[in-house]
């Protein structure tokens, strides 16, 4: 095995069949399951606590709060402000305030209800602007009054000089929003303490084990040899879990006082709104460059949002900072930045920590820069790069750089300069360029890294180092650089790693360090193996130690052979038979503290990688949708050691920086996490994944291993503001805030067209003066007040019982014997896990339909289709034959957009249809109006609504009927049939809803079957909709279904969903289409015909300009088919 | 109509193997492959049907075992367990294309392809996509599985 050539992982069997073991898969007996009650305030006092009930509940092992630790705080990066649990107050929504441990997860809930806490709730600072209002509400009182938890002002260069010199400026804010890591793993912990031996034993995924351990053992008092942690396999990390986060010291507490080992592991929704998350981040940057186009200087203000605790956010403001300083020649810099408090759930590190929200206000500037100067944006970038041999402003020794080589890559395999000549039509491309570190050297620690080997008589060789592999490939990229100069087959090497007991010291990945400084010390231990081993060889051999080489196992001179297993259990220095090493790697640079405290200036890494990010994109500029046609990734990463890996890191950046770029965001209502699944969360599926054109240009460094530097963070750095500068280039509208949603889109055209959406008057609509009065209180604290006094019905209700039994009758008449207001009908049950999983409780008895023949077919009836409301949506789509009526071919546009394609094999047709509503606040536990009554608030009218709530006819709720097949449904006039014990009754689809997910059926009533009328499949239909990933659920969706009359006007029908409460039937557009002639202007004033009668919240009016757009399309569709149908005469097909 | 409340007896089939338990009505399947029969090899990740990685074959088709109740399940399952030889192709051009990186995500994924595998694959990139919609994976970007795929599939055609 050499450097360079592609290898197989050494795990990939066990990797590709499931049999690594991650932390929820130990096993260990007696465990109890640990559960944390969370304060439901982001800001109080806690007055008493009492768990005197949960204490004597059963199942229930030990209650831990505060009194049970001691005052140590977590040390972190040296900040040293976070508590290991709530103490005297809590400080963020979610905030630990006692922690369970019982035999079950179902003992343990019981016992957090039966938990009494006194709170006193204090007003709290939940947005970075609050949190900076005079006056504002403080987070941390002793530590920083004013909620500035570190602030810096650095200068590099000459500021002041360079700043004189330049004659062209350019300024802006650029912002970056909050992303969630979205490890597919959850956070897991399992502690063991072991009072025997007092070893405090810990199974839990990470990047970083020794920073965990030692972490752990601070607060808990203990030495830090008396904290294992266990080796698992990790799945995924990107800086969430490189330092602790709560669960792992609660657990470890939790197992001290019971006895017990305790697991403690996140669900999905707690993942999203518990776990560590990228800090919020805003950048106030200017940049002033010459005549020459020469950039000269840049002045900047940074401001990072820690959270409740400082965590990642004051290392993130600092790298940010100098990074800024760092990248192209500058003569000058003056960075300000500053750390803030607020009153939400800590962020942390998260892949490049600072660097990609660096790149982004640079990169974009530098787009606005080069317009201003009338320049290339490549060649603006290329007059003023880093070279080799530079250092630059902020002390950074430049020892190789191929930025120029990245960005001649990205031109010439983009066609940069033809495709830059066709901007503004919706098409455009971008580039951006990035520099980062390959691992920072910011302590005496992360400057090391120890290593051992072993070698044993059979030439097996053992590879240890603490580091661990969280997906990144670093086990494969140890052991073949081993594997290289010790010349063996991978296969002989067994690589340790992770167990701080078993293997010597690595702080662990971070700062993209595992190449430059891991790799660099099993390069160098393993050259010393190999050195021993020739030594030992050539005296064996009697020849000069040069003269033997290593390879495929052997000790090999001339025609003279003997396994390296052999020389090594002969070695002088081996040991019953294995010949060891450790080797202690310290990495020669001045260390660069990273703290607010320092000036930030030297030579804060060995090497400095580069890369260029080209993309070209199509922008949809009425519904805002971006779709990223393909990417030019060009690296320069220096030697690549395994290519498989090195490439599967620049793909998963890039596709991880697309998600930052145009859609993931968490966002926050009051403090509390708004969006708690993957469902609300816009992570790239394969479907938004663009085919990624990798290109590793040649370079080497001279300091890593055999030339090595890091790829693993800068991947992510210059994707978005290559997406950003590729949006200007299509359209001419420059977004300077992450992420680039299709309503910032939208609203940046029509500020840009001066055409903005007209809402008709409120004053003209008397039907809509009282919601309208309604939502203007809102803000004015009528929220604040339903939030915090309106009683709810919903505790009642909130009752953690299991659902008694499951029913699974085969035919529709046994469903409805049974049914009641406690036994209700399910079709695949999707729906009722997540439901339950959200807070709602299961019904106590639930029928499924999908064993009831009846319900299962999908047939024609005079021509009337009929589909069994327990078809599955799959079974759908293969029922359909679209060439033999154009209603099947809109149905299956419809099905084949709805969620996944594992989801279509089990939901049913009836299950989507009366699927309830997807608001994210009432699916993410807010006790809102429809889960608590009258007396509550509906959170949306205040809160985030962009994208899944009403822009008309909502009440109270503004949440949408979520099923695509019923707006199709309801465009080709389909009756439901419905059934009950007492009587069968038909339905027109418009009469089955009566509010958002909710429908007329009576308790006993069971949704049969849909019947779509033969004349309604004749018609031209067409279904369009736009979601935010493939999956998606509507944000607007529309279905036209059209045919001529026999009068020869048009029949139409079109219907909206996302819009309204309910599926939107069009009646404006529907009359505007009546008239004569039917022509692409007619069908466009059409298409917006409805609009004056919306009456959108605070920011949700962009729906309107693109549901009106996916309804002409959907139009335009469907008159096109009738004209292709009609010509040359009107005679068939599309008649009623 | 029999109810027997809290618990029901059910026979599942799992890799050729027949089991027959006693599970509580809001059991799934997920739960009864991971907790009762031990197969961890299939990995829980968001637990409300999402992201895919729980994917397992019912009756040939590809379903989320953690939003499948353990009752409503009536065809022989098939676990990564027990497709491990007939995967073994795309398992090794994964290997080499970069298709798993912390892996967690990849019995599920393997899984999904498995049932695509032998509807055949669909010609268009864009289809193939499309089919893969209902797999997650935050670390790899999905190509170096889309390639996997073509190479494992040629492979066969070659074969």
């Amino acid at each position: 095995v050499t450097v360079g050539t592609a290898i197989r992982h050494p795990e990939w069997a066990e990797r590709t069949l499931g049999e690594m073991v991650y932390a929820g898969d130990v096993r260990l007996r007696g465990t109890l399951v640990g559960l944390a009650l969370r304060s439901p305030h982001p800001h109080a006092e806690i007055r008493s606590i009492d768990f005197s009930a949960a204490e004597q509940a059963k199942g229930v092992r030990a209650v831990i709060t505060a009194r049970d630790f001691s005052e140590r705080n977590y040390r972190d990066y040296g900040t040293g402000d976070r508590w290991p649990i709530a103490r005297g107050r809590t400080i963020y929504h979610g905030h630990e305030v006692a922690v369970v441990a019982a035999d079950t997860l179902l003992e343990a809930k019981r016992a957090v209800g039966l938990i009494k806490v006194r709170y006193r709730v204090r007003k709290a600072a939940t947005t970075l602007e609050a949190s900076l209002r005079p006056g504002a509400p403080v987070v941390h009182p002793e530590r920083a009054p004013d909620n500035v938890a570190t602030s810096a002002v650095r200068r590099f260069g000459e500021p002041d000089a360079a700043r004189r010199a330049a004659s062209h400026v350019v300024r802006g804010r650029y912002g970056c929003g909050i992303q969630a890591h979205a490890c597919m793993e959850p956070q897991s912990v399992l502690a063991q303490w072991e009072a025997d031996t007092g070893l405090m034993n810990i199974w839990t995924p990470t990047q970083s084990p020794r920073s965990l351990q030692s972490e752990i053992a601070w607060v808990l008092g203990l030495g830090v040899d008396r904290v294992r942690l266990h080796r698992v396999a990790v799945g995924g990390d990107f800086g969430s879990r490189v330092k602790t986060s709560d669960i792992e010291v609660l657990s470890a507490m939790l197992s001290r006082k019971s006895g017990f080992p305790v697991c403690m592991a996140f669900s999905r929704s707690e993942e999203f709104a518990l776990t560590k998350r990228q800090h919020e981040c805003w950048i106030d940057l200017e940049t002033g460059a010459d005549q020459e186009h020469v950039v000269r200087y840049r002045a900047a203000k940074v401001t990072v949002e820690n959270g409740a605790f400082i965590h990642g956010g004051s290392n993130m403001m600092n790298y940010c900072s100098i990074l800024l300083g760092s990248q192209y020649r500058l003569e000058g810099a003056e960075i300000a930045g500053q750390s803030i408090y607020t009153h939400r759930r800590p962020g942390g590190a998260f892949r490049g920590a600072g660097g990609p929200q660096a790149v982004f206000a640079i990169e974009s500037q530098m787009d606005e820069l080069a317009e201003q100067l009338g320049v290339d944006p490549i060649e603006l970038r290329l007059r003023n790069l880093n070279r080799e041999g530079d250092e630059t402003i902020t002390g950074w020794r430049i020892e190789s750089a191929r930025a120029a080589a990245c960005l001649e890559t990205v031109r010439r395999e983009l066609g940069w300069d033809a495709a830059r000549n066709n901007g503004g039509n919706g098409r455009g491309v971008g580039v951006a360029l990035a520099i980062h570190v390959s691992g920072a050297i910011v302590s005496a620690a992360t400057a090391h890294a120890e290593v051992s080997i072993e070698i044993g008589h059979n030439g097996g060789v053992v590879l240890s180092s603490g580091c661990s592999d969280p997906g990144t490939g670093e086990t494969a990229l140890i052991a073949q650089i081993c594997a290289n100069e010790l010349g063996v087959e991978l296969d002989q090497i067994v690589v340790r790693t992770m167990d701080t007991m078993t293997t010597p010291y690595d702080p662990g990945a971070g700062a993209s360090r595992a190449t430059m400084i891991t790799g660099g010390a099993v390069s160098a231990a393993a050259r010393r193996m190999a050195d021993m081993l020739r030594d030992a060889a050539a005296v064996r051999f009697n020849v000069a130690p040069e003269s033997v080489q290593l390879e495929a196992g052997f000790a090999c001179s001339g025609a003279k052979r003997v396994p390296i297993g052999e020389i090594a259990a002969s070695h002088s220095d081996a040991v019953a038979g294995v010949l060891r090493l450790q080797h202690d790697e310290v990495v020669s640079n001045p260390i660069v503290p990273l703290t607010a405290a320092d000036p930030g200036f030297g030579n804060l890494s060995p090497a400095y990688s580069f890369a260029a990010h080209g993309v070209e994109i199509e922008v949809d500029s009425e519904t805002g949708a971006v779709r990223v046609l393909r990417v030019v990734a060009a690296h320069d990463a220096g030697t690549v050691i395994n290519p498989v890996g090195a490439e599967g890191q620049v793909v998963g950046g890039v596709v991880m920086g697309i998600g930052a770029a145009l859609g993931e965001q968490l966002l926050y209502d009051g403090g509390r996490q708004v969006v708690t699944s993957y469902a609300d969360y816009a992570m790239p599926r394969a479907t938004e994944a663009p085919p990624v054109n990798v290109i590793f240009v040649d370079g080497a460094s001279t300091t890593g291993p055999h030339g090595g530097k890091s790829v693993a963070e800068i991947a992510l750095m210059p994707i978005a503001p290559a997406i950003a500068n590729a949006i200007a280039h299509a359209t001419g509208v420059r977004i300077r805030d992450l992420p680039i949603s299709p309503d910032k889109i939208v609203r940046a055209m029509h500020e840009r067209n001066r055409a903005p959406e007209k809402i008709r008057s409120i004053l003209a609509r008397p039907d809509r003066w009282w919601s309208d009065l309604v939502r203007r209180a809102y803000p004015l604290g009528l929220r604040e007040a339903l939030h915090r006094w309106g009683p709810s019905t919903a505790a009642h209700t909130r009752c953690h019982g299991e659902m008694l039994a499951f029913l699974r009758p085969s035919s529709s008449e046994e469903v409805t014997a049974a049914l009641s207001a406690e036994t209700r009908p399910a079709g695949g049950g999707t729906d009722l896990l997540a439901l339950a999983d959200q807070g709602f409780s299961l019904p106590a008895r639930i029928v499924g339909t999908i064993g009831c023949t009846d319900m299962r077919d999908v047939a024609f009836n005079n021509g009337d289709l009929a589909i069994g409301g327990a078809v599955t949506l799959a079974g759908l789509l293969e029922a359909l034959v679209p060439r033999r009526s154009r209603g099947e071919a809109a149905l299956r546009e419809t099905v084949e957009h709805i969620a996944t394609p594992q989801l279509r094999e089990t939901a049913t047709v009836a299950g989507n249809l009366c699927q309830a509503k997807r608001c994210w606040f009432y699916r993410s536990g807010f006790d809102c109006y429809k889960r608590g009554g009258f007396a509550r608030p509906c959170y949306a009218v205040s809160g985030d609504h962009r994208y899944y709530h009403a822009v008309l006819g909502a009440g109270r709720c503004q949440a949408v009927t979520p099923s695509d097949l019923a707006t199709t449904l309801t465009a080709l006039e389909a009756v439901i049939d419905i059934r009950s014990a007492r009587h069968a009754r038909r339905l027109p689809i418009e009469e089955l809803y009566t509010g958002p997910g909710e429908t007329a059926l009576a308790d006993d009533e069971l949704l049969h079957s849909i019947i779509v009328p033969a004349h309604a499949l004749r018609r031209a239909t067409h279904f369009v909709k736009k979601a935010m990933t493939s999956d998606g659920f509507a944000i607007v969706s529309a279905c036209a279904s059209l045919a001529w009359e026999k009068s020869g006007a048009l029949h139409c029908r079109a219907v909206l969903g996302g819009v309204a409460n309910i599926p939107y039937r069009a009646l404006p557009t529907e009359a505007v289409l009546a008239a004569e002639p039917v022509d692409e202007q007619r069908i466009k004033l059409a298409a917006h015909a409805w609009a004056n009668q919306a009456h959108p919240l605070r920011d949700n009016g962009w729906k309107i300009t693109a549901a009106s757009a996916v309804l002409r399309r959907a139009l335009t569709a469907a008159h096109d088919d009738l004209t292709d149908a009609m010509s040359p005469s009107r005679a068939e097909g599309g008649l009623l | 109509l029999r109810e027997i409340p809290g618990v029901s007896a059910i026979t599942i089939e799992v890799d050729g193997a027949s089991h027959d338990l006693c599970v509580r009505p809001a059991e799934t399947l997920l739960e009864v492959l991971r907790d009762r029969l031990g197969i961890t090899n299939i990995k829980k990740a968001c637990g409300r049907g999402e992201c895919g990685s729980c994917t397992v074959l019912v009756g040939g088709r590809a379903i989320m075992a953690c939003v499948t109740l353990a009752m409503q399940v009536l065809s022989p399952v098939e676990t990564i367990k027990g497709l491990a030889e007939e995967t073994r192709a795309f398992r090794e051009a994964m290997a080499d294309l970069g298709g798993f990186q912390c892996s967690y995500c990849t019995p599920g994924m393997v899984t999904r392809t498995a049932a695509l595998m032998r509807g055949g694959l669909p010609e268009t990139d864009e289809e193939l996509r499309a089919a893969l919609a209902g797999n997650l994976c935050r670390c790899t970007g999905y190509q170096g599985i889309i390639r996997a795929l073509r190479r494992a599939d040629s492979q066969r055609h070659v074969a």
